[in-house]
């Protein structure tokens, strides 16, 4: 079905307000996207989210947009506090999935020829695809509920990372929101074996070099060299999330009557935020993303071991730093704007990266005075991007930006599409080396299933929404 | 046919087909397992695992079985490769037969992270018999 979309100004698209939508659509892209897009099952998924019970000013969809299960990936909507709902599908099941971006003093040119070994090391220190588990010792349920608690911090007391890496991480890595008693027991025992493991699907870590600077003055803030090696870890609350939201979706599914909420996708479950319903979500998935920082905390600092053990160097001599740690999947409580007004909203981005702008008290202090940073992961062959959070984000979409490429293939017709070739030698050629644990891995997130990152980049650079800083090359990748 | 993989753009997601709401549930499992990946076993490595729990509708059914069989995996590494149901009117009883999943052992293909409700039904064919569809968040 092919959903009505009128052009509203440079590469902003509306779908009119119709049926039961309460607010109408928004959507980032160029003509040449929106040709792609218009009758794509992401158009109804924003038309559905739409339907949230107070929802305020737009269901919006970033450039990246492509179909996903309830909300649309790409997809961010704000709802009131007041009188408005929280929906776990507007969260989905990888609760604050995200990505942090480290960078090293390595010198590409120098370590160039070690890189494929330092990938193999990667795979054997990182757990990964189906199944992972035991990157470190198990855990018991009550260390497991103390991970919830403490987000990053669990991980940095545990001797992975330091202190200062706290203050490079959304929220500091830790949701204070969080209540560990709002989850369940399954929900722990399938996250106890599963900390500082990467996981399957897209999830990745993936060495970089700087190859290219936009925006030289926010870059040298940043750490930001051309040359030199960084990494990029993408993953998120394994199990233990993904059982947050099956527990609630079942529990919001059979609130949904007594809430008088009727929503057109099952998976758009949800519960007005001040009710039972709600805030034990609230509390669920703010212990979930908790999990999930401490995660890629230990990722990072396995990882970092990696280095300096295959390198020779000491700590010192890869002085590895975050420069910053971005959620994709939550939902938050935020201060925004709403007709001249400061209103408390629930924002729930799925697939898509907060983007604050300059002086914003969430702004890590280094940064304040230039804006968030905001990490864009491209494909496995052309790259990733580092932009800036704009006050323009704050004014238009909730300080909100895109998340990644968006797939364009599906996993079947990417397989399809790789048959006959060898995947890895491609990407040897081009100078990266890329090992994946799962059978179809490299076939399934062949850079072919991807939008060109550069064109849904642009997008947000031309609108405001986010300002391109610099551009990362890949060079080493781990899949799962 | 027992089932047929559906386009999704980020996710995966099957068609499934049955006589009845038995043989759909028995051919999604094998289906789902499917995505998940194939396994060598031999008979003697099998494990039997019993499984009961109500449902409402048959989407709920649907839905309940494949989350359940899910968690069995990701708990407990159990990777059915035989199933068979028994419904009642407001219940189903399962009998399983599958392997411990090692993952040094087991190359398997990807991880589903769960069963969503997007789209989710099972419907009557024209021609006879339940035809259902299912989205995993991959």
């Amino acid at each position: 079905m092919t959903i009505e979309v009128r052009n509203v100004g440079e590469n902003w698209w509306e779908i009119p307000r119709r049926g039961g939508m309460l607010v109408p659509g928004r959507i980032l892209a160029t003509a040449k996207q929106m040709g792609t897009l218009t009758a794509d099952p992401c158009m109804q998924q924003v038309v559905n989210v739409a339907h949230l019970p107070g929802i305020v000013g737009y269901a919006l969809g970033m450039p990246d947009i492509h179909w996903g299960y309830g909300f649309p990936i790409g997809g961010v909507a704000a709802t009131r506090l007041e009188d408005g709902v929280i929906s776990p599908g507007g969260v989905g099941y990888d609760i604050n999935c995200g990505v942090r971006l480290v960078q090293t003093r390595l010198v590409f040119e120098e370590v160039r020829d070690r890189i494929p070994e330092v990938v193999g090391a990667l795979v054997a220190a990182i757990p990964a695809g189906v199944g992972a588990r035991g990157a470190i010792p198990r855990l018991t349920p009550r260390e497991v509920r103390r991970v919830l608690e403490r987000g990053a911090r669990w991980a940095i007391d545990e001797g992975y990372g330091e202190a200062q890496d706290l203050e490079r991480a959304e929220e500091g890595g830790c949701l204070a929101s969080a209540d560990p008693d709002a989850v369940s027991e399954t929900a722990v025992e399938r996250g106890a074996p599963q900390l500082g493991t990467l996981g399957s699907g897209n999830h990745f870590l993936e060495i970089e070099v700087v190859e290219q600077i936009y925006l030289p003055e926010v870059a040298a803030r940043f750490g930001l060299e051309i040359g030199r090696v960084a990494f990029l870890v993408h993953s998120g609350s394994r199990g233990l999330g993904y059982q947050v939201c099956d527990d609630s979706l079942a529990a919001m599914g059979k609130s949904m009557d007594r809430y008088r909420i009727n929503v057109p996708d099952r998976q758009l479950a949800c519960a007005p935020i001040r009710s039972p319903e709600g805030k034990r979500y609230l509390g669920a998935m703010g212990a979930a993303a908790n999990f999930a920082w401490a995660n890629r905390q230990i990722m990072m600092s396995l990882a970092e071991r990696t280095f300096e053990h295959v390198l020779g160097v000491s700590p010192r001599d890869l002085g590895a730093r975050l420069l910053y740690d971005v959620c994709h999947n939550v939902a938050k409580l935020e201060s925004h704007r709403v007709d001249g007004q400061s209103e408390t909203l629930c924002v729930h981005r799925k697939g898509a990266t907060r983007a604050f702008g300059r002086g914003h008290r969430d702004v890590p202090r280094a940064f304040r005075d230039l804006g968030q940073p905001v990490l864009i992961p491209g494909d496995m062959r052309r790259g990733s991007y580092v932009l800036i959070g704009t006050e323009r984000a704050m004014n238009e979409t909730f300080g909100s930006s895109c998340h990644g490429a968006g797939r364009v293939l599906s996993r079947a017709a990417a397989r399809k599409a790789a048959r006959g070739r060898n995947l890895g030698a491609e990407l040897r050629e081009r100078g990266v080396t890329a090992f994946a644990h799962g059978r179809f891995a490299l076939a399934e997130e062949m850079p072919d299933a991807y939008k060109d990152v550069s064109e849904v980049v642009e997008v947000v650079d031309r609108t405001g929404i986010s300002r391109k800083v610099a551009k990362l090359r890949p060079i080493g990748v781990l899949k799962g | 046919m027992k089932f047929e993989e559906l386009e999704h753009t980020a996710d995966a997601g099957l068609r499934v087909f049955g006589n009845d709401l038995r043989e759909v549930l028995e051919n999604a499992a094998e289906g789902m397992f499917s995505l998940i990946g194939a396994v060598q076993f031999e008979e003697r490595d099998l494990v039997e695992r019993r499984l009961e729990f109500p449902y409402s509708t048959a989407e709920a059914a649907l839905l309940q079985w494949l989350r359940a069989l899910l968690l069995e995996f990701d708990l407990r590494g159990f990777f059915p490769v035989r199933v068979s149901l028994e419904l009642q009117p407001a219940r189903a009883a399962a009998s399983m037969h599958g392997i411990a999943f090692d993952p040094q052992r087991h190359a398997l293909r990807t991880e589903l992270k769960a069963v969503t409700e997007h789209g989710l039904h099972v419907k009557r064919r024209p021609g006879g018999g339940l035809e259902a569809e299912v989205i995993f968040d991959v």
